[in-house]
């Protein structure tokens, strides 16, 4: 067997496994969602359960992404999206785990003409959530979700009121490598940069940027899409 | 739409797993969707269809034996089991790209990646109908024919500047309504603006196809190729770049391109039997059965199957020499289709041609007999299967009822070359070649002077008198695409000069129809329908 087909057989391998595991993460949701509706009380337990499996969904769609870029078989499609409508599924998707944890979300529109965003829907609202889902992980109690256009970029970014990046994980510029050996929060982070830098123009490619410069003082996470 | 509409709607639950079915249930009670039906495979859920109408159709990609989710999609739109207001929403946990492209070109509503929450769902079916409802004028009158209306519509809610968030939408709608009336000008402005701005792949490919239309065949190919080499998961630029290079003879540049898209998103019917199509005119029968065999597996649970694709996939094996094989998918033929005298008699004449390449002239005569018994069913024959008819018969010596068939299809058919082209080979192979050359002028003279003569009629006013010529001709000749075109734009003219009705209008769209079935190209339909739009939207005006 020559080393391409061993490739294509190892993606196919890679892209039914994960089919199967979200199939069964889909079920435990839906179970989890069963007993928390039937015991009528929320308990932290569900609520580390359903932060649980959504962190081994995203690491899931993480793995094959990656995977994808890795052998170049990764196509972003873009196109042309209302931010609202994007703010709409990221905030969906982590709704009962807001409820849960009793932490508010705001969030912020800078109001222009036209609130769109050129990208790939699917890829950015995944890598926002992702994002998303990590903060609510270290927030206290609040997070701010935010979005405008600076120097002709569309801007996304996430505000918590928890402890902070750590020093390994602070980005600065469009140059930085990432340090994702350093746990889940790592490669979230490099995962959503690598998708960022799948948007691009002719000129400028998209980046992300981290600091502890929040307004509620915690972490700050930007993504930024030309 | 507020939530408490949402309790009203009928949704449709189609899923296998009656763990992931009862898990979407408790999502759907607490978005306050309580009317559900339930069902567990695609041939069950059409059934529902048939018998009640949704608003909301949840259905998982995948469904174990039986029809997936792709084609229970494609089998309600093509029986119009869909009510234009209702929502698909296709459910998947697969991150398979042959699955994903094949589910995008379908374009559903919306589909959602397993694992999802109720908020999501919701958030998702909202969505769709906030969509619909914002484009239900616009639909509704192209769902009429009234592309006039449609635009009107369009450039109404352009400059209100209605809604932002659908602005881009709106100027896709916009650009392809001005395509369908032949407003090349408009369309290319639209497509030209939109990527000064930004270079987005569906202004592309509109951009292209109005190169098509124009029949600018060698601009169009150079963006299409342009887009895949950007783009190369925007699937239908690849059917659209296979178009153009037919339009131009280039069949191999075809055939590559197709293949190219197979390889990428190998579940599409349609476009597999277009490569098979094209891959035997190249002569590539190794491709051509690749891509037969594709159709026959795509087709187990489609709606789209038909059965010359196994009589097609028998004759490419027969060429390949594999005979035992051609006579098993045969047998597997009259399985499929079982108490089908039409298809009965198309595998009884595929069969014989079949034993007669092979110099089995027993076995060939054998299957030819048991065709004749059936000679009656032949008018539901494909044109291709007729000849297929003439060849056996002048093979068994029945040269009087070979000769039959052959002047019917000649004086259907004698406005496609390519068509005749292939019955005069055929005949040659048989010897027969002065014979069907003289018919073939006879018939050729019959349709110019016919027409001729309609057309004469017509200069000099007597335009009842021209369609009654033509009306008798159709009726002779029902499949004749000169007389079909003829018929209708003088009906169109007709109907110009006194106003249009409902009683006319209904009669044009029956010839209309007729030439769309009879695939009349589409270049020589764009002026028809773009006419046929226009005396709709006076008609609409009017009452």
């Amino acid at each position: 067997m020559s080393q391409s087909t061993n490739r294509i057989d190892f993606a196919t391998i890679l892209a039914s496994s994960i089919h199967d595991m979200k199939n069964s993460l889909a079920s435990i949701r839906g179970l989890i969602t069963d007993i928390s509706l039937k015991s009528n009380n929320a308990t932290p337990e569900f609520s580390q359960l359903e932060i649980e499996s959504n962190r081994m969904n995203n690491s899931l769609i993480q793995l094959l992404s990656l995977y994808k870029m890795e052998i170049e078989q990764f196509n972003v499609a873009i196109d042309e999206y209302a931010v609202e409508d994007m703010f709409a599924d990221i905030t969906a998707n982590q709704s009962n785990l807001l409820k849960l944890n009793n932490i508010s979300i705001d969030t912020e529109y800078e109001q222009h003409d036209d609130d769109l965003c050129f990208c790939d829907f699917d890829l950015i609202t995944s890598a926002l959530s992702t994002i998303l889902n990590n903060a609510q992980r270290y927030a206290n109690s609040k997070i701010i979700l935010s979005t405008g256009i600076i120097d002709n970029y569309r801007y996304f970014s996430i505000e918590d009121d928890g402890r902070g990046f750590t020093e390994d994980l602070l980005v600065n510029n469009k140059q930085t490598d990432l340090n994702f050996y350093s746990g889940n929060t790592g490669l979230g982070l490099y995962f959503v940069a690598a998708i960022a830098k799948l948007h691009f123009t002719e000129d400028r490619f998209g980046y992300i940027q981290t600091s502890n410069e929040s307004r509620l003082g915690g972490a700050k996470f930007s993504l930024f899409l030309p | 739409m507020p939530i408490k509409d949402l309790k009203l709607q009928k949704v449709l639950l189609i899923e296998d797993f009656p763990s992931m079915s009862a898990a979407i249930k408790t999502m759907l009670f607490s978005i306050h969707l309580t009317n559900i039906t339930e069902v567990t495979t695609g041939m069950a859920a059409i059934h529902a269809m048939e018998g009640e109408q949704f608003d909301i159709i949840l259905c998982d990609y995948n469904l174990g034996r039986g029809k997936n989710g792709l084609q229970v999609l494609e089998e309600s739109r093509e029986r119009k089991l869909l009510r234009p207001h209702t929502a698909f929403i296709i459910v998947t946990a697969e991150n398979i790209q042959s699955m994903v492209l094949g589910l995008v070109e379908n374009n559903p509503d919306d589909y959602l990646s397993k694992p999802f929450t109720a908020q999501l769902l919701l958030t998702r079916i909202q969505r769709a109908f906030e969509h619909k409802e914002f484009f239900k004028r616009i639909d509704e009158a192209i769902f009429e024919d009234n592309y006039p209306l449609a635009i009107e519509f369009c450039d109404l809610y352009l400059r209100r500047k209605k809604s932002n968030k659908m602005h881009s939408a709106l100027l896709r709608k916009r650009a392809e309504l001005a395509l369908y009336m032949l407003d090349y000008e408009m369309a290319q402005n639209i497509y030209r603006t939109i990527l000064k701005k930004r270079e987005l792949s569906w202004a592309m490919i509109g951009l292209a196809v109005t190169f098509q239309h124009q029949e600018k065949h060698h601009e169009a190919i150079k963006l299409f190729l342009d887009i895949i080499h950007k783009y190369p998961m925007k699937m239908q630029s690849y059917d659209l770049l296979a178009l153009s290079y037919e339009a131009i003879d280039e069949h191999s540049n075809a055939q590559h391109t197709l293949h190219d898209a197979v390889k990428l998103s190998p579940n599409i019917l349609k476009r597999q039997r277009n490569l098979a199509y094209i891959a035997k005119k190249t002569g590539d029968w190794y491709a051509a059965e690749a891509a037969e065999q594709s159709v026959l597996s795509l087709g187990k649970y489609s709606i789209f199957r038909k059965p010359t694709d196994f009589s097609n996939l028998a004759q490419t094996l027969d060429s390949l020499n594999k005979t035992i094989e051609a006579i098993e998918v045969l047998k597997t033929l009259i399985k499929e289709f079982p108490n089908d005298p039409s298809v009965e008699l198309l595998s009884h004449i595929t069969e014989s041609e079949i034993f007669y390449n092979s110099d089995d002239i027993e076995l060939s005569e054998h299957a030819f007999i048991k065709a004749l018994d059936l000679k009656q069913h032949q008018n539901t024959l494909e044109k291709e299967s007729k000849l297929s008819m003439a060849k056996v018969c002048h093979i068994n010596h029945r040269d009087e009822l070979a000769n039959d068939i052959l002047d019917d299809l000649i004086s259907n058919h004698i406005d496609d070359n390519e068509f005749i082209t292939d019955l005069n080979n055929m005949n040659r192979s048989l010897g027969h070649e002065d014979l069907t050359d003289n018919k073939i002028d006879i018939a050729r003279k019959q349709m110019v002077e016919t027409n001729n003569e309609a057309i004469s009629l017509f200069k000099k006013g007597k335009i009842n008198d021209a369609i009654a010529i033509l009306i008798e001709a159709f009726k002779k000749t029902p499949d004749n695409k000169t007389i079909i075109l003829n018929i209708i734009k003088i009906l169109l003219h007709q109907i110009k000069i006194s106003k249009p009705t409902t009683h006319n209008m209904k009669n044009v769209k029956f010839y209309i129809e007729k030439a769309r079935a009879g695939n009349v190209a589409q270049n020589k339909l764009n002026r028809i329908q773009m006419e046929y739009a226009k005396l709709m939207h006076q008609l609409k005006q009017g009452e």
